[in-house]
């Protein structure tokens, strides 16, 4: 559960949805499983985050979705990135690389 | 995203809110399935793996909802609920939802009918005329009353040549002319006829409801004369018999010339500016010498007659405009300059009248339907302006009272709903919002109720017909819903915040407190509406009471049923250079059969009476008023007014040095208790207000008013009459009156034939279209006395329901402990009947006034303003007691048990 794990930070979580829907398009409980195995389990994030996110991610036109069926043969919705995802991920992901440059020089001087 | 893309989204997010609920839920489905799934495979029993995945996706509900949230439509959806919850409501309570739409539309539409009058003056150009800001009236200005003047036509053609300036130039002078429109038995009418140069229709883009415009279009072409004319609709309507669209073609003759009518032009045009008259016929101004036979209004500079507007060039505007049209009028001597007063052409001559420090300018100003108060002048229509916005405040402060107290009471009355909808998790705002929104819906429909209602009656008033726009439009109907939805806010907002206040145990245990100051702050406020609506109603069934009084009677109704007055109009067109139809049309009527006696019709000034000068004794400085009236020697016979002391007129009267006057038996009375014959008066004579002396030789009997006037009701005196011009005459009849008219009519007709009929009726005739207005105006009168009341009752109403609903627990506990329930429906009533009575009380002396101010303009007795008062004190004390007995009644219906119980 998320209260075990660090809490994300603001705005991380759409940068999260975002790369990983780049590299591939998936349904809402795959991205959830894909967030906490490549996090090594450190992010877990539960339905109550993640969809109200894709929603979102939806309505502003960053991420589009569709229907088809799965491997188990049960209806899923799978979302993928659309261009102006893909702008918004490479800006957002400049300013965390930034960000995370900025903080790992002040924890490694003082 | 761009506003446009997202607010799509939001759109189809709340239309297609089903689908997109239905397919979330199947993905959240989906998503507990694969994670079962995932369970099982660790080895999990079926139930126990269903649980597993339970527990790890967490509250369904709540992320369905954040879910929904996160579409960004929500508040759509939402007050797409509202209005649902509030349609099943106003379903639930008709009776309440009417009153509050009707009481909403007494505000709100007072409010937004004087918004329309007033965006028609101001703001909106004359029916028919386009609202483009590139057309502009060129005002002449003076710096001395009434600072508006017209131009000459070397003054016009000046703007003209600022082709820089203006792509078009108008000119237009109005002028009285005799219209024979060529009709069988229809004789000559008066019209006003608008001569103006040939751009006026194309520059103002009039529509036309058939035909076509003038054949001539160079600003200044002056000949040769082009003999047609373009008339307006109501033109076009008022000559009966014919279908509008025939006239086109159609020769009539105007000052006696032939002219064929090319044009209708749509109904309610009457050009840019209000004349007063929609009998409007449009002429070239090259036909100004054929029919006025005038030589000088385009050779002389200092006829000054014109009117004009432009149309300024493309990306002109009127402030880059102005320099050339203040260059044009500073050229503009003096002395041409005529004043913009109707009927009065006084001209600045340069003699003494001419003020030293006249000074003329021009302006540009945006057509509008009342150009004459536009730019700094606009502030003249100020204090008119504030008077209409207090009473509307005020009009508008009692109906949200009112409405606020029903409000209230209703949501005491849905308390228990509300508290659920709390308990169940709705957000206190969530619920205050589906308060506000229902009184919202309320309040607009009232006001859209209430614009179009008083538009109408606005529309009935004749200002409306002519020269302004009022019918409602865009910019009202937004104003009308926007001053709605504010005074929705005003009146819903209290009542909403107070229903959600409650802590749900409190509603569920029905011990709500009771907010003792906010019910009695409805009842000061009950207690001013009630004071303020009783002078009013009074003063309105003192004028009712008084209008069925002369209804009932006129005084000299037998002789009016033998009395024709027939009025010619003798000073259009060329008719004053005319000689005078009158004698001859005496002569002829007279030798009629069934006709006694035919006598011009008096002219009329004012006596002001200031000094007795030969009473010993009397205090000989007096002040009183009386009608006076300029009559023929024959007259006073002619109208059952015989002479009872003294003598009559004679031919001879005209050589007396002290001119000789009669008096009307009540003003002898009046002036001279002792005798008025050989007396002498000095008076003020209107409107010449030429002080002299005048010496009484007579007294007639003609009590107070006149046989022969439309409105009379102040003392009467005579004089002799110098000539006959004027064209009106009396004619007095052996039987009765009315079957006389055709015969009269024809008469005139082969008679005067030039000279247009104004007026032909009887005095009972008169009369009787009188009273239809008069009862009009009494059914409008008590139409809103009776809005007054039932404001006043409502509010009443309201103010108990409230206290009964909020006071359930102590009524409870009062019956349970032995009180009879008749005893405590009586002192809900008593509150009710004591918070009238200190308002009828507190409204007493305002009454007084108000009666004692409308009874002085009656002149009704002190006994019969008493008995008017105490009839309408009567009618109010029995509203009040009903208002107050409904309410009072639920009071019985507590039952004490419930109430003691949920303690």
């Amino acid at each position: 559960m998320q209260s075990k794990s660090p809490s994300l930070l603001q705005g991380t979580l759409d940068l999260i949805v975002l790369q990983l829907l780049r590299a591939e398009p998936t349904n809402g409980y795959d991205l959830a499983q894909r967030i906490q195995t490549l996090s090594r389990d450190v992010l877990t994030i539960n339905a109550g985050s993640l969809y109200p996110a894709l929603y979102r991610l939806e309505a502003r036109d960053l991420i589009r979705s569709h229907w088809e069926e799965s491997k188990t043969g049960r209806r899923v919705k799978v979302y993928s990135v659309t261009a102006a995802g893909k702008k918004q991920l490479m800006e957002q992901r400049d300013g965390w690389a930034k960000f995370a440059g900025a903080l790992a020089t002040i924890l490694k001087v003082t | 995203m761009s506003f446009l893309g997202r607010a799509g989204k939001w759109l189809q997010a709340a239309t297609s809110r089903q689908r997109l609920d239905r397919e979330m839920r199947e993905e959240l489905d989906a998503h507990l399935a694969q994670a079962t799934s995932r369970f099982l495979a660790r080895g999990m029993s079926e139930r126990e793996a269903r649980q597993a995945a339970r527990r790890e996706f967490g509250h369904f509900g709540s992320i369905e909802q954040s879910g929904r949230e996160a579409r960004g439509a929500q508040w759509i959806t939402g007050v797409g609920d509202d209005l649902r919850h509030a349609s099943r409501y106003f379903a639930r309570t008709p009776l309440s939802s009417i009153t509050i739409v009707l009481t909403l539309a007494l505000g709100i539409g007072f409010g937004s009918a004087g918004f329309s009058v007033l965006n028609g003056l101001l703001y909106r150009p004359a029916p028919g005329v386009p609202d483009d800001p590139q057309l502009v009236k060129i005002q002449g200005r003076a710096n001395v009353r009434p600072y508006a003047r017209k131009l000459s036509w070397e003054e016009l053609k000046a703007y003209a040549a600022q082709i820089r300036t203006f792509s078009s130039v108008v000119g237009w002078s109005a002028k009285g002319v005799v219209v024979d429109p060529r009709i069988r038995d229809r004789g000559v009418i008066s019209a006003h006829a608008i001569f103006v140069t040939p751009t006026y229709f194309r520059t103002l883009d009039t529509k036309f409801f058939a035909g076509r415009i003038f054949e001539q279009s160079r600003f200044d072409q002056l000949s040769p004369p082009e003999l047609t004319a373009i008339v307006s609709y109501e033109f076009a309507r008022s000559l009966d018999g014919v279908d509008a669209g025939a006239l086109i073609g159609r020769t009539i003759a105007v000052n006696g010339t032939s002219i064929t009518v090319i044009g209708i032009t749509t109904p309610r045009f009457n050009g840019p500016v209000q004349s007063g008259d929609a009998r409007t016929i449009w002429l070239p101004l090259s036909t100004w010498e054929t029919l006025t036979g005038d030589r000088h209004l385009f050779s002389n500079p200092d006829v000054a007659v014109f009117e004009a507007l432009a149309r300024l060039q493309p990306g002109v505007t009127i402030a880059d405009a102005m320099p050339a049209v203040r260059l044009v009028a500073s050229r503009v001597r003096p002395t041409a300059s005529t004043p913009d007063v109707p009927g009065e052409r006084r001209t600045y001559t340069g003699g003494p009248e001419t003020p030293a420090n006249l000074l003329l300018t021009a302006e540009l100003v945006r057509l509008r339907g009342m150009m004459r108060v536009q730019g700094p002048y606009r502030s003249e229509l100020a204090p008119e302006i504030a008077i209409f916005t207090t009473i509307a405040l005020l009009i508008l402060l009692v109906c949200t009272t009112t409405v606020n107290s029903l409000l209230l009471g209703a949501a005491t009355a849905r308390r228990y709903e509300i508290g659920v909808r709390l308990a169940l998790g709705a957000s206190r705002w969530r619920v205050v919002r589906q308060l506000v929104t229902e009184i919202a819906i309320l309040a607009v429909l009232g006001g859209l109720l209430g614009m179009y209602a008083f538009g109408a009656m606005v529309h009935v008033v004749e200002v409306a017909q002519d020269g302004f726009d009022v019918t409602p439009n865009g910019t009202t109907i937004i104003f009308t819903v926007v001053y709605a939805l504010f005074t929705a806010t005003l009146c819903g907002l209290s009542p909403a915040l107070h229903a959600t206040r409650t802590a749900l145990s409190e509603v569920l245990k029905e011990s709500a407190v009771t907010a003792t100051s906010r019910t009695r702050l409805q009842r000061v406020f009950v207690v001013a509406q009630i004071a303020i609506a009783q002078p009013l109603i009074v003063s309105l069934g003192a004028a009712l009471a008084f209008l069925a009084q002369d209804l009932r009677a006129s005084s000299h109704a037998a002789l009016r049923e033998h009395l024709i007055v027939v009025s010619l109009d003798t000073y259009s067109g060329d008719n004053f250079s005319r000689p005078d139809p009158t004698p001859r049309l005496i002569e002829r009527l007279s030798a009629l059969p069934g006709v006694t006696a035919v006598v011009p019709r008096p002219a009329f000034g004012i006596l002001r009476v200031s000094a007795l000068p030969d009473v010993p004794g009397a205090d000989s400085i007096v002040n009183i008023e009386a009608d006076l009236h300029y009559v023929v020697p024959e007259f006073l016979d002619a109208v059952d007014a015989p002479i009872v002391l003294g003598r009559g007129f004679v031919a001879a009267d005209s050589l007396l040095e002290i001119p000789p006057l009669i008096l009307g038996d009540s003003l002898a009375r009046q002036l001279f208790p002792a005798g008025a014959v050989g007396q002498r008066v000095r008076a003020v004579v209107m409107p010449e207000q030429r002080l002299m002396q005048m010496e009484v030789v007579g007294v007639a009997r003609a009590g107070i008013g006149g046989a022969y006037m439309f409105e009379s009701d102040a003392p009467m005196a005579f004089a002799p009459r110098r000539g006959t011009r004027g064209g009106a005459l009396l004619i007095r009849t052996r039987g009765a009156a009315e079957p006389m008219l055709p015969l009269i009519r024809s008469t005139v007709l082969l008679e005067a034939p030039s000279f247009p009929i104004s007026r032909l009726t009887t005095m009972s005739l008169f009369d009787a279209e009188q009273r239809d207005e008069l009862r009009g105006i009494g059914a409008a009168g008590l139409g809103s006395g009776a809005i007054a009341l039932l404001l006043a009752a409502i509010g009443l109403y309201a103010m108990l329901a409230v206290a009964v609903g909020q006071r359930r627990r102590e009524i409870g506990v009062r019956i349970a402990v032995g009180a009879r329930r008749d005893q405590v429906v009586g002192m809900f009533f008593m509150t009710g009947l004591r918070t009238a009575l200190l308002g009828l009380l507190i409204g007493l002396p305002f009454s007084a006034v108000a009666l004692r101010m409308v009874g002085a303009q009656l002149q009704m007795t002190v006994g019969s303003l008493a008995v008017v008062a105490i009839i309408i004190m009567s009618c109010l004390v029995l509203v009040a007691a009903f208002a107050s007995w409904l309410p009072a009644r639920r009071a019985a219906t507590v039952d004490p048990s419930l109430v003691l119980r949920s303690e």
